[in-house]
């Protein structure tokens, strides 16, 4: 089986600053990986490269999905819930529902219906159809037929809200939600697309332990019943030994560019999980040191 | 059965319900004064017209330069009966109502051109806020020179009143929308067309409200300046026949029908605003300084 997500030796630049080198990694449907890291690392970098919305970098972000006809679709939940403060809950999500099923979210036009739809394959000779890639001259281009055609395709509103859990909140503003609530909203906005792809930059790290907790469980429940692939960025050991089914550690090596130095499954057993959080802090407490050196 | 749980724990429970009781007490008197809020707007009108006519009925001031309320209630009975107030009322609103939709559609179009394209801004933007520093008045004489005496030259200098603050508030709400939210609309692969319309403009439209309601305050100013200069009709008109015929009475009754105008004007678009931005997530200041 090919995996769902596969990202190429990705590498990102700013000048001659180099932020992530190679970078690879393959996520199947179904499948949680977090990417962990300390702040500052290139955690975000990455992930808004796979969303689409940074074009400029090196290698390849390539989505596969069983549908001949549609490209891949990627959902992002952003640290903070970004809902639209003038609509209610359900609104929000019938916003993200109305938009085209066109994976614009990586601004690649001339993809086709390619069902292994490489969304950015970017070589630097190549440079000057990198720019047609950026997302604002993507949007230019409307609703296609295609869109409206498997639009109906989208999972209901009403089924999200309950998944998550949000039915008796559907006429809240966001103003009225907690943090929590907020997120659980970005969540079901993510998913109403039907993404082969989810993408969520630390979208706990402002809550409680609590909320934090249930939510892991709701995260592994709509993943596993969505079959997206699912890429979770985070900064907290706990946090990715808890919600992924395997744990990239991205840390800086001496270079100053970040690159991933660790891959592993999470043990089942409490106990060990909190034995690999300690080993994961002490990793990167050491290649800080080392860098520092 | 949670309060007497409450109460029983604290040594000193009877302080306690003393407490609630008078919270409850002090609540209901909120609640009423609540009620009572549209009609403490009216205290100070109310007290200066009392005082007002004391004073002229005393002969403390001059009649014939300060006419007492009830005079100037005569005159606007006398106006209103002839036809004549409902004319000047109904020539002046519909020349605000022109002028206040051809500059603010204006300042909206050339608002969110020069906030959405630099090129635009460069371009344009200078001579706007040259323009903005030229006083009001100053236009009058080449509006009369250029237009004549009829009612293009009033329409433009209402027009050039109302045109900036809505340039300006458009301009700045369209640059204070929040990137992140834009950057959810362009992941999700709306068009161009579709974030403008469905992020930039809701987004944006607090201070839209202000840019109206600031618009149209000044399109009621720059109205008396277009029907001081040049007018047979319309309050503008109302206030130098007052002042040529020594009557200061009608100049009174048209600065009263100027300030209620506004005020009901401004009144309707707050009510609009209320209803259109219920979403907002602000702090109420004056439940802070309470």
């Amino acid at each position: 089986m090919s995996a769902r997500l596969s990202v190429n030796l990705v590498s990102k630049s700013f000048g001659a600053c180099v932020i992530v080198r190679d970078v690879r990694f393959a996520v199947n449907a179904g499948e949680v990986v977090a990417i962990l890291g300390a702040s500052g690392c290139g955690k975000t970098t990455l992930l808004r490269i796979i969303a689409g919305l940074d074009q400029d970098y090196q290698g390849e972000v390539v989505i596969h999905n069983d549908n001949a006809h549609r490209n891949g679709v990627v959902g992002v939940v952003y640290q903070e819930p970004r809902l639209m403060p003038w609509l209610n809950v359900e609104e929000n999500i019938a916003f993200a529902q109305a938009a085209p099923k066109r994976s614009a979210e990586s601004g690649h036009p001339g993809a086709g219906r390619d069902p292994s739809f490489q969304p950015n394959s970017h070589d630097p000779r190549h440079r000057e159809s990198a720019g047609a890639r950026h997302p604002a001259t993507a949007l230019a281009s409307g609703t296609t037929t295609s869109d409206k055609l498997y639009a109906n395709t989208n999972p209901s509103i009403d089924g999200l809200l309950q998944e998550v859990l949000l039915e008796d909140a559907r006429q809240y503003w966001p103003k009225q939600l907690s943090g929590g609530m907020a997120q659980r909203v970005s969540i079901a906005r993510a998913l109403v697309r039907e993404p082969d792809v989810l993408l969520m930059d630390e979208p706990f790290s402002s809550l409680d332990v609590i909320t934090r907790r249930s939510l892991y469980a709701l995260t592994r429940a709509v993943t596993a019943r969505h079959q997206t692939a699912t890429v979770i960025v985070t900064h907290d050991p706990d946090e990715a030994v808890h919600l992924a089914d395997r744990v990239l550690v991205l840390a800086k090596s001496t270079n100053s560019a970040a690159s991933i130095v660790r891959d592993f499954r999470p043990s089942r057993d409490a106990a060990q999980k909190h034995r690999e959080v300690e080993a994961i802090i002490a990793a990167l407490d050491n290649s800080s040191e080392k860098r520092a050196a | 059965m949670q309060t007497t749980q409450l109460t029983s724990d604290r040594s000193t429970p009877a302080t306690l319900t003393f407490a609630d009781q008078a919270q409850t007490r002090s609540r209901g008197l909120h609640a009423r004064l609540g009620k009572l809020r549209l009609p403490l707007g009216l205290v100070v009108p109310v007290a200066v017209t009392a005082i007002w006519e004391v004073a002229s009925r005393a002969g403390w001031v001059a009649p014939h330069l300060l006419p007492a309320p009830s005079t100037l209630l005569d005159t606007l009975v006398g106006l209103a009966a002839d036809g004549s107030l409902v004319k000047h009322i109904g020539v002046s609103s519909a020349r605000v109502a022109a002028g206040f939709a051809i500059g603010a559609s204006l300042g909206l179009v050339l608002g969110s051109a020069t906030a959405l394209n630099a090129r635009l801004n460069r371009l344009l933007d200078p001579s706007l806020q040259g323009l903005r520093a030229v006083p009001s008045l100053a236009w009058v004489p080449l509006l009369l020179l250029w237009l004549g005496i009829d009612i293009a030259p009033k329409l433009a200098l209402i027009a050039i009143g109302t045109f900036f603050p809505m340039y300006l508030a458009t301009a700045a709400g369209l640059r204070d929308v929040d990137r992140k939210l834009v950057e959810v609309g362009q992941q999700l692969g709306l068009s161009q067309r579709a974030v403008l319309l469905k992020i930039y403009l809701p987004a944006s439209l607090p201070a839209l409200f202000t840019g109206l309601r600031a618009s149209l305050g000044l399109g009621w100013m720059f109205l008396v300046a277009a029907e001081l200069i040049a007018a047979t009709s319309g309050l503008g008109y109302l206030l130098t026949d007052g002042r040529e015929t020594g009557r200061a009475d009608l100049v009174l009754v048209a600065i009263i029908t100027l300030a209620v105008l506004g005020k009901a004007s401004d009144a309707v678009l707050v009510a609009i605003e209320r209803r259109a931005l219920l979403w907002r997530d602000v702090a109420d200041p004056q439940r802070a300084a309470q």
